[in-house]
């Protein structure tokens, strides 16, 4: 019993860095229409950033070094993110889909590149704050303190997106934007700034993702690749533009995943997969038991 | 005046020809591709004459992707799954002494399974869905390679050998590179008939617009189904030569980077030409293999052009150099008649199609005026 419940309260924190980048990822994708696969690049731009940044603090294992250096990273790769905004993204909004997509995956490729080039290909590693590494015991389950701080993150990510979306001027032109793109500009607002405005809040959050799970992976290239197919998945699952759907597919995803590696280990790598496929055939199903009229509005 | 019957279209049409001309232009490519082997066999060494036989594979890899993302207008991204299959075959049988051009049909017909059950899934998908459900499967048969000790897991499997076919030496590279292209040709003629067939402009009818292709009677979701198929059999067809010319198969070659480099590969040549993705696969590996000689800057660089051209060349290099000259003709004659009076005979976006696979309805004459060439 305690080592399910601690193996479900671990997966909620692995769920957290998922629903960081998904959440990102939906609202690209709701407000600009395109899926965007460079968002991996900048999940693994982050986690380098954060690594460097510990080192300009001194790269010690107080938790403010950590602090620190998230920080820099969220605001390092949002600034990317807009640069990627106002020179990629916004050319290939206007074009299919499928391009969009072919376009940001020229755009990962680019990051890696970039990535390799100033970092290099050794993998690099953030040392872990004692703080963070302490063990909280609830009851029959325990909890690392990391884990703890995660939750807490997501936590509060999640609440301040939905006050973003729906309580601010800002949130209610994204929502405008992503309804109606050409209504919402007759109207006035400035549809390219929100995409900016959106894209920019994508990069903090896959910035903030990469520098949190900097200590407890090897920081390599191929985080980039590893991160973001799930978080596609994520996204799929979800619904395309609902953040609240994300989180509930993150945490799924991350709980089954946890409950893998501790009862069965050697499923890891594609009981994610299997779970995904799982998730997307349920959805699939549960959309066709609506009546027909309904299927045919996207979430 | 009685009724006249209505005549109604049954199932696909077969390979019933459209134009005249397709009925000799049928050794085209394969006429292509042998006088292309030739001089590359006699100006390359080395090295760069197995070069040539990847971009020979990969050249066939993304033309059968290009059935779905030229064709039917469906970017899968998931067809390494079925090269990585057809690969994995030829490597089970490596101890059987099965004929070469045996494993290479198995890595078909693998193909071609492995797409029958991913139909079921992706029944009613399309766009970004049909995009990502396809690179989700193919990411979890990639996992079950890597992680299936019997398939040699990360390290793959090797000691594949073919040391001859059909009585003939294949120990040099300039004679390996003679009978990939000799299967390639058979391939591109396959693929070039299936194109000009009425099959091939159905499928381009789909993705113009699938509502209307119903109505004319075109079976849609069974188009796409074949369509699908073929282009995963291929798939398997080009794995399973790569892995004769390799000599080694390793789970690398499932992953998703090279579903997605493979439809770069379409769109770099120009999706809507038929050696589009062919010349898209050399131009492709060969940035890539002047780039790798830069070192770690072969990444950066790759990113970078491949970027430049999505953002830039949207038609591709072929669409680009070689403007489709039948599809500007009518649209000029379109523009000059005014677009109002030319609708019930217009011909749609398919012209876009370009020379070598031509416009899908032929304009009807209805006035003096059409078809008097540029002005």
């Amino acid at each position: 019993m305690g080592q399910f419940l601690s193996a479900l309260l671990s997966g909620l924190s692995t769920g957290v860095p998922l629903f960081l980048i998904a959440s990102g990822l939906t609202l690209i994708f709701g407000v600009m229409g395109i899926l965007n696969f460079a968002h991996g690049g900048f999940f693994m731009l982050g986690a380098f950033v954060a690594v460097s940044a510990a080192g300009w603090f001194g790269g010690g294992s107080g938790g403010w070094t950590l602090f620190g250096a998230v920080v820099v990273a969220a605001v390092a790769i949002a600034a990317v993110a807009v640069v990627c905004d106002l020179v990629v993204f916004r050319r290939l909004q206007k074009r299919e889909e499928i391009i969009g997509l072919l376009g940001t995956f020229a755009l990962l490729l680019l990051l890696v590149g970039v990535a390799e080039q100033v970092w290099g290909v050794t993998p690099r590693s953030l040392t872990m704050p004692t703080a963070l590494s302490k063990q909280i015991a609830l009851g029959p389950a325990s909890i690392t303190t990391y884990d703890v701080m995660l939750i807490a993150i997501g936590l509060l990510v999640a609440v301040g997106l939905w006050f973003l979306l729906r309580r601010t001027d800002f949130g209610r032109k994204a929502r405008a934007v992503a309804f109606d793109r050409s209504m919402a500009a007759a109207l006035g607002i400035k549809a390219s700034l929100v995409g900016t405005g959106v894209v920019a809040i994508g990069g903090l959050l896959a910035g903030l993702a990469g520098g949190l799970v900097a200590p407890s992976v090897s920081v390599d290239a191929g985080l980039s690749l590893s991160f973001i197919v799930p978080c596609f998945a994520i996204v799929l699952i979800g619904g395309a533009g609902s953040i609240s759907g994300a989180l509930v597919a993150a945490i799924i995803l991350g709980v089954a995943q946890s409950l893998v590696v501790n009862y069965a280990p050697s499923f890891f790598g594609y009981a994610t997969y299997v779970v995904i496929g799982v998730l997307l055939l349920l959805r699939a199903w549960i959309r066709n038991l609506r009546p027909a009229e309904e299927r045919e509005q996207v979430a | 005046m009685p009724d006249a019957p209505v005549p109604v279209a049954t199932g696909l049409p077969g390979l019933s020809r459209i134009r005249g001309w397709t009925r000799w232009s049928w050794p085209l490519p394969a006429v292509v591709i042998i006088v292309a082997n030739a001089i590359a066999v006699s100006v390359l060494g080395g090295a760069d004459v197995y070069t040539w036989s990847l971009i020979l594979i990969y050249g066939l890899f993304a033309s059968s992707t290009n059935i779905l993302f030229g064709w039917v207008g469906r970017a899968s991204f998931g067809q390494a799954a079925f090269f990585g299959t057809g690969a994995y075959m030829v490597a089970f049988l490596r101890e059987q002494d099965v004929p070469p051009l045996l494993a290479l049909l198995v890595g078909l017909g693998a193909g071609v399974v492995l797409g029958i059950p991913l139909l079921i899934l992706l029944r009613r998908s399309s766009g970004i869905t049909f995009a990502m459900i396809t690179l989700i499967v193919a990411q979890i048969i990639y996992q079950l390679v890597f992680t299936n000790r019997r398939l040699g897991g990360e390290t793959g499997l090797s000691g594949i050998t073919v040391t001859s076919v059909l009585g003939q030496d294949l120990t040099s590279y300039q004679a390996f590179s003679w009978y990939v292209a000799s299967v390639v040709a058979i391939a591109m003629v396959v693929l070039w008939r299936l194109s000009e067939s009425s099959f091939g402009m159905s499928l381009r009818a789909v993705r113009d617009d699938e509502t209307k292709a119903a109505i004319v009677g075109i079976p849609v979701r069974r188009a796409q189904a074949i369509a699908f198929l073929v282009a995963g059999g291929l798939a398997g067809l080009a794995g399973a030569m790569l892995a004769q010319v390799q000599s080694t198969v390793s789970a690398d070659l499932l992953f998703w980077t090279v579903s997605g480099n493979v439809v770069i590969m379409c769109l770099l040549g120009g999706r809507y030409r038929f050696w589009g993705p062919f010349l898209g696969a050399a131009v492709f590996i060969w940035v890539q293999n002047a780039f790798l000689q830069t070192g770690a800057l072969s990444d950066l660089l790759i990113g970078a052009v491949f970027l430049v051209i999505v953002l830039v060349v949207p038609d591709g290099i072929l669409g680009s150099v070689a403007p489709d000259r039948l599809g500007a003709l009518i649209r000029r004659a379109r523009t000059a008649r005014g677009i109002g009076s030319s609708v019930a005979a217009g011909p749609t976006e398919s012209t876009r199609d370009g020379d070598s696979a031509a416009p899908a309805p032929q304009p009807v004459r209805t006035g003096p005026d059409r078809g008097q060439g540029p002005r």
